[in-house]
């Protein structure tokens, strides 16, 4: 092989080398989605009175936390093993009329779902302590630093918002529980330039 | 007839001194000869001009119209005006450490651009939704690069170079708040950072 040849090859070879060591990424510390009021189901309630024992449920529910609305599909798309998301906090407010509060929640917990037969990961949970006229809700992370980006689906995120609910005896039990749901996540992608020119 | 003679005798004489030596007369001092003149010292050579105006086209610069102070030919620093999406400056030091028609160049240098159209020209290039354009704001950009390249020409006139190495670049763009199919989205600060081959053309006139 002649020498100009040799030169070529190493130019190329190290051209090549370069693109997998270029990289650009781009982060978003915090980006805050506040839903639409959500309602969640309270089952057997609804236009009955709690017995003298008390009435207690569970509720699940699933929320879309509408990401792939609100974030550039070059952040929300591709392999995971290039993206980044992290669960920061989750908020539920009640609204509506003066006096509304969210004291027959006992339990509230928000989980990540995967694909079917993979392990959820608990985001954040509450326990109802001894304070009444609770009119809103907030949770920090349980998980700050798991890597959500697998649980991504279709470019969005899905969580299951479960727990129980207890009414006194002889108080009207409704039939759902209304509330405006916000989530802060954390987001970030990195690729090299190699990737980029393949298209991945 | 003897006066005539002894006149015209005298008369020759002036016209013709005899020679000393050979008449027998006493030696007279002669003066010696002049020292030939000594040759005419080399004119000193002028110092190579201290300043220059440059313009410069490359990646990330931009366009880029330049001001430079040289103190010794194998230094120089520059500051310039640049502008590619908005305004901004680049501010460079440069060694050339041989004073020859062709010499090597090695280059540091900081630039920032202002916020201007950067954040608009983002948005497309990104692909994002105009639904997403108001969580995106201002967008401002900064690099520092390191860069090798030869340059041609002459350091008492006009040099041409081509450059290229390694910079990273970083990308401050404010965030904003929006509504988003009824979701209420607030985005902070985004941060992008590039590690990218830099390259540049530079014409530079030393006056």
């Amino acid at each position: 092989m002649k020498r100009i040849h040799v030169l070529a090859v190493a130019a190329l070879a190290s051209g090549l080398q370069g693109c997998n060591t270029f990289y650009a990424e781009a982060e978003q510390p915090q980006v805050c989605l506040t839903l639409p009021t959500q309602s969640f189901t309270i089952p057997g309630g609804g236009g009955i009175v709690a017995p003298p024992g008390g009435f207690t449920a569970s509720y699940s529910s699933p929320v879309d936390l509408g990401l792939s609305d609100v974030l550039p599909d070059f952040i929300m798309s591709g392999p995971s093993s290039d993206r980044i998301v992290h669960f920061l906090s989750f908020d539920a407010t009640v609204s509506g009329a003066p006096g509304a509060n969210l004291d027959i929640l006992s339990t509230l917990q928000v989980q990540a779902l995967g694909a079917p037969g993979s392990t959820p990961v608990t985001l954040a949970q509450y326990v109802k302590g001894t304070r009444t006229g609770v009119r809103s809700i907030s949770l920090e992370s349980l998980a700050p630093g798991t890597n959500l980006a697998d649980f991504l689906a279709s470019g969005g995120l899905t969580v299951q918002v479960s727990g129980t609910v207890s009414v006194p005896g002889g108080q009207a039990v409704p039939a759902v529980w209304s509330a405006q749901v916000s989530s802060c996540l954390y987001a970030k992608i990195h690729k090299t330039f190699q990737q980029l020119i393949d298209g991945k | 007839m003897r006066l005539a003679a002894l006149f015209l005798m005298a008369s020759l004489a002036a016209t013709f001194p005899a020679d000393a030596a050979s008449q027998g007369d006493p030696p007279t001092a002669v003066a010696p000869a002049p020292a030939p003149a000594p040759a005419p010292a080399p004119a000193a050579e002028e110092p190579y001009p201290m300043f220059g105006l440059g313009l410069t086209v490359g990646v990330p610069d931009g366009a880029v119209l330049s001001f430079t102070v040289s103190p010794w030919y194998w230094i120089m620093a520059d500051v310039g005006f640049a502008y590619t999406l908005a305004p901004g400056f680049v501010l460079g030091l440069e060694f050339r450490p041989i004073d020859f028609f062709v010499s090597p160049i090695i280059r540091g240098e900081y630039g920032y651009y202002f916020s201007g159209n950067t954040a608009n020209q983002i948005k497309k290039w990104a692909g994002v939704p105009e639904a997403q354009w108001p969580l995106i704001g201002d967008a401002s950009y900064n690099w520092f690069s390191g860069l090798v390249g030869i340059a041609l020409g002459s350091r008492r006139g006009f040099t041409a170079s081509i450059e290229g190495g390694i910079g990273l670049l970083q990308l401050n763009v404010k965030g904003g708040t929006g509504t988003v199919n009824n979701i209420v989205v607030t985005t902070g600060e985004w941060k992008a950072q590039s590690l990218m081959p830099v390259a540049r053309i530079s014409f530079l006139y030393f006056f």
